[in-house]
């Protein structure tokens, strides 16, 4: 009888023992407990893993590494010495450029696209103007913006949007931001977004599919959207329960109009949308739905009782 | 195998990449279970696995993501000196109880409860290969082949590991009182 060999438990697992070895493993003292071994096994499992709950750790977890991720962490100390000696010298040549910030501007009824320095893009909706200081950039990734934009975000430090409204700050993603004059909506399309607003002094995060809007006179509510970029990048204007002073306003930068009117009570809160490239719908959509008669003179529009 | 995804979409984007963690996740998490115990720091170990193989993901392809996903893991784990107990669950225990209840003796339950708990300690005390061979084989029902390219060994390696879990288990299950 050939003796069994060194894998020949594995292979007896396999089902691939002949029948001589098998009838010779079969009589052996110890066969029962294998079958006890692979039968008891059996019955054995690993703890629950919850897949949902492990993905979405995973994306909060690469948000937080880009935050804790300082940009300067491989340097040495002789390395910082350097460092801070040109900062040194830099500061003495920067002090003129100091105060030369930089601007874009967008016209009635325009928008404009255009790149930061470290490669973040921006689209700035009409009648909107950014500014910021391009040579200090890198450290320091600030910008003030009036009005409305989209912003694409590089991976970096902080990136903060000032407004008069309040601010916006996130690291690495893409969000919407429309600050005019008691009015202040913000719109997170990916990665976190944190909202601090001036108005009710109050901190907000946002996650993507998720807005916050506060308009002088109303409540600030949170908003659930579908979208994948704002929906005036596709020609549209969309609100949602914002008084008709805005939407006016809107309509006013869009088109370059005047509104008039005494009586109308443009606190009236309007939920719907209209085309940024047709004057005549969008008057329609927008003055139809709240029963407004207008005439139009030139630029401005005429609001009857 | 089964898994032949044939999408060369890339992993960085979110869908595909979370299409590839659900088919993987869990078997590297089983996987560095069986061979590390120690649940807290094994699922740290995987989400930054993941992380890291996403933050790398135009570097590989859907063929290679795999084993490189692996082996960040076994590295990172490696590093990890602490180990923890294995602990299983019973996941058939309660229907087999019931199922059994008419034609078994309550010796023979006892007895098998008591065998249950011998063959647990005999698992934890394995060596780690051999644990993590034997339960990736008889829990996780992968073949000899599959395990052997998990951690890139020959089969007739697996086939020894296992032989030799196997015949380990045997004679602690006989040596504990």
């Amino acid at each position: 009888m050939n003796k069994l060999d060194d894998i020949f438990l594995s292979r007896w697992l396999n089902n691939e023992l002949s029948e001589d070895e098998l009838n010779q493993f079969k009589s052996s003292e110890h066969y029962n407990t294998y079958v006890s071994i692979i039968k008891g096994t059996d019955k054995l499992q690993a703890p629950n893993y919850n897949l949902n709950t492990a993905f979405s750790t995973i994306k909060e977890k690469r948000n937080i590494i880009a935050i804790t991720q300082p940009n300067t962490s491989s340097k040495n100390r002789w390395q910082w010495g350097v460092a801070a000696s040109v900062l040194f010298l830099i500061g003495f040549l920067t002090y003129f450029n100091f105060f030369n910030t930089t601007e874009f501007s967008s016209d009635y009824g325009t928008q404009l696209a255009f790149e930061l320095p470290d490669g973040s893009k921006v689209l700035l909706n009409s009648k909107s103007t950014i500014t910021f200081n391009k040579h200090n950039w890198d450290s320091n990734r600030t910008l003030e913006l009036s009005g409305e934009a989209y912003f694409d975000v590089e991976k970096g430090n902080t990136f903060t949007v000032q407004t008069s409204q309040g601010n916006v700050s996130v690291l690495g993603t893409e969000f919407n931001v429309n600050a005019t004059t008691d009015f202040f909506k913000v719109s997170c399309y990916e990665g976190k977004v944190r909202v601090s607003d001036n108005l009710n002094d109050s901190n907000h995060i946002l996650t993507p599919s998720l807005g916050y809007q506060n308009i002088k006179g109303n409540e600030p509510i949170t908003l659930n959207f579908n979208s994948v970029h704002p929906e005036w990048i596709d020609n549209q204007s969309v609100f949602k329960s914002t008084p008709m002073k805005h939407v006016l306003k809107a309509l006013e930068k869009q088109y370059e109009l005047q509104f008039e009117y005494d009586n109308f009570n443009d606190s009236v809160l309007f939920t719907g949308s209209f085309p940024n490239n047709n004057k005549e719908i969008a008057l329609k959509t927008v003055l139809k739905s709240v029963n407004l008669k207008y005439t139009t003179q030139g630029n401005s529009i005429i609001l009857e009782d | 195998m089964s898994d032949s995804e044939n999408e060369d979409i890339g992993l960085c984007k979110e869908k595909s990449f979370q299409v590839f963690f659900n088919t993987n996740a869990t078997l590297l998490r089983n996987y560095l279970y069986y061979k590390f115990g120690g649940l807290d720091d094994i699922d740290d170990i995987v989400q930054d696995s993941f992380i890291k193989l996403w933050d790398n993901c135009t570097k590989v392809t859907t063929e290679t993501a795999k084993s490189y996903l692996f082996r960040i893991a076994i590295n990172k784990s490696n590093t990890l000196l602490r180990h923890e107990t294995v602990k299983l669950k019973h996941q058939k225990e309660v229907k087999h109880i019931n199922h059994n209840t008419t034609n078994e003796s309550p010796e023979y339950i006892l007895e098998e409860k008591e065998f249950m708990v011998k063959l647990e300690k005999a698992i934890s005390s394995l060596p780690d290969r051999q644990r993590e061979v034997f339960l990736l084989n008889r829990i996780e029902k992968k073949t000899y082949r599959e395990i052997a390219e998990l951690s890139n060994v020959s089969v007739k390696a697996i086939e020894k590991l296992m032989h030799k879990a196997l015949l380990k288990l045997r004679t602690e299950i006989e040596n504990l009182p």
